[in-house]
C-alpha cells in the first residue's frame, strides 16, 4: 500500500486528507493518475502540465522532494509515503 | 519587577539570560518579520539585525503589526527599530536597508540564528547559502490561511532548495493577518527552542492550516 497525504489547497480540492493506493513500482506520474481516478478529481491536471509538475507544488517521497530524484518518473514502491503540498511563499 | 518577570516565572533566569545574550538576524520585515521581531523583543532577545529594502505601503497595514498610518513611505527597518526599542530600550538593533541578494557583501555582526521571513523562494535560497555551520535558520512561509515552518542546520537537515525544489514565486499572494501572526508566533517559538538548544523542527516540516485548525508534521529525510 502507498499512503498519500494532501495538505492545504489540495486537501480542499480533493476533499480528503489522504488516500491509499494499492500498487508497487509505479512512477509518480502513474500514481497521480491513480489518485485522480480514485478521488474522481483531476489532481494530475491541477498540479501538472503535460506530465510535468507545475512549480509551486512539492511532492515528497519518504521526506525527499522528487524534484531532486527522477521527478515524475521517480519510482514509488509498496510501503512508501507520499506528501503533496503547495507551500506558502509569502511573508 | 521588570519587563520579563512573567517570562522568568515560566522559564527561569538562566534561559532569560540566554535570550539577553543572543542575537537573531531577521531577513524580511514584512508580516512574518514584524511578528517575529516583536515577539522576540517581548521574550527578551538581546540583539536583532534587520534586513529589508522596502518602504511601508498602505497595503502592508493588514498584517505588518509594527507599522501604522503615520509610517507610510518610511523604510521598514528604521520604523521597526524605533518601535522595537520603544518596547525595550536596552535592545540592540542593527538595520540594513538592503536586499538579501546583497547579503554576502554586507559586514554583518555576529548572530546565533536567522529568521527567514522573506516573501519569495529565490531570496530564501540565497539566505540559506549564507548559513554558517554553527548557526540555525528557521524558515516560515504563508499563503491564504495556511503556512509552514522548519529548522535548517548545515549537515543536519536538508537545505531549503532541497526541500522546496523549484518554486514559481507568486506575486502578492492572499495573506490574512491571523495566518501571518500565527505562523510568526510559531517561528519565534522555534527560534527560542533553538537558542535553548532544543529545536523541535529539525527534519520536520510543520504545516498549520487555519481552515479547520489542522496541524501536521511531515518527516523530512536528511
Amino acid at each position: 500500500m502507498i499512503k498519500i497525504k494532501f495538505y492545504s489547497l489540495l486537501r480542499l480540492f480533493l476533499e480528503q486528507k489522504e488516500v491509499d493506493i494499492d500498487a508497487n513500482n509505479i512512477s509518480v506520474l502513474n500514481l497521480l493518475q491513480n489518485i485522480s481516478e480514485k478521488t474522481n478529481k483531476n489532481l494530475l491536471d491541477a498540479i501538472a502540465n503535460n506530465g510535468i509538475l507545475i512549480p509551486g507544488t512539492i511532492i515528497l517521497l519518504n521526506g525527499r522532494n522528487i524534484h531532486h530524484l527522477e521527478k515524475m518518473d521517480t519510482i514509488v514502491k509498496n510501503g512508501d509515503k507520499i506528501d503533496i503540498f503547495p507551500p506558502g511563499g509569502g511573508g | 519587577m521588570d519587563i520579563f518577570s512573567r517570562n522568568t516565572k515560566f522559564w527561569g533566569d538562566e534561559k532569560q539570560k540566554i535570550l539577553a545574550n543572543s542575537s537573531i538576524l531577521i531577513a524580511g520585515v514584512g508580516g512574518l518579520g514584524c511578528a517575529v521581531a516583536e515577539i522576540l523583543v517581548r521574550a527578551g532577545i538581546g540583539k536583532l539585525i534587520l534586513i529589508d529594502n522596502d518602504i511601508i505601503e498602505i497595503s502592508n497595514l493588514n498584517r505588518q503589526i509594527l507599522f501604522d498610518q503615520n509610517d507610510i513611505g518610511k523604510p521598514k527597518v528604521d520604523v521597526a527599530k524605533y518601535k522595537l526599542k520603544a518596547i525595550n530600550p536596552e535592545l540592540k538593533v542593527e538595520v540594513f536597508k538592503k536586499d538579501v541578494s546583497e547579503l554576502t557583501n554586507l559586514h554583518l555582526p555576529h548572530f546565533e540564528g536567522i529568521a527567514d521571513c522573506l516573501d519569495n523562494y529565490e531570496s530564501r535560497f540565497i539566505l540559506n547559502d549564507a548559513l554558517k555551520d554553527n548557526q540555525f535558520l528557521v524558515h516560515g512561509g504563508v499563503k491564504n490561511d495556511f503556512g509552514q515552518i522548519t529548522t535548517i542546520k548545515n549537515e543536519v537537515t536538508q537545505d531549503l532548495k532541497q526541500i522546496f525544489g523549484e518554486q514559481n514565486d507568486e506575486v502578492e499572494p492572499g495573506i490574512i493577518p491571523q495566518t501571518v501572526i500565527t505562523i510568526g508566533s510559531l517561528i519565534t517559538h522555534e527560534i527560542i527552542n533553538n537558542l535553548f538548544d532544543k529545536p523541535l523542527l529539525l527534519n520536520k516540516l510543520l504545516i498549520v492550516e487555519l481552515s479547520d485548525f489542522s496541524v501536521f508534521k511531515i518527516n523530512l529525510k536528511k
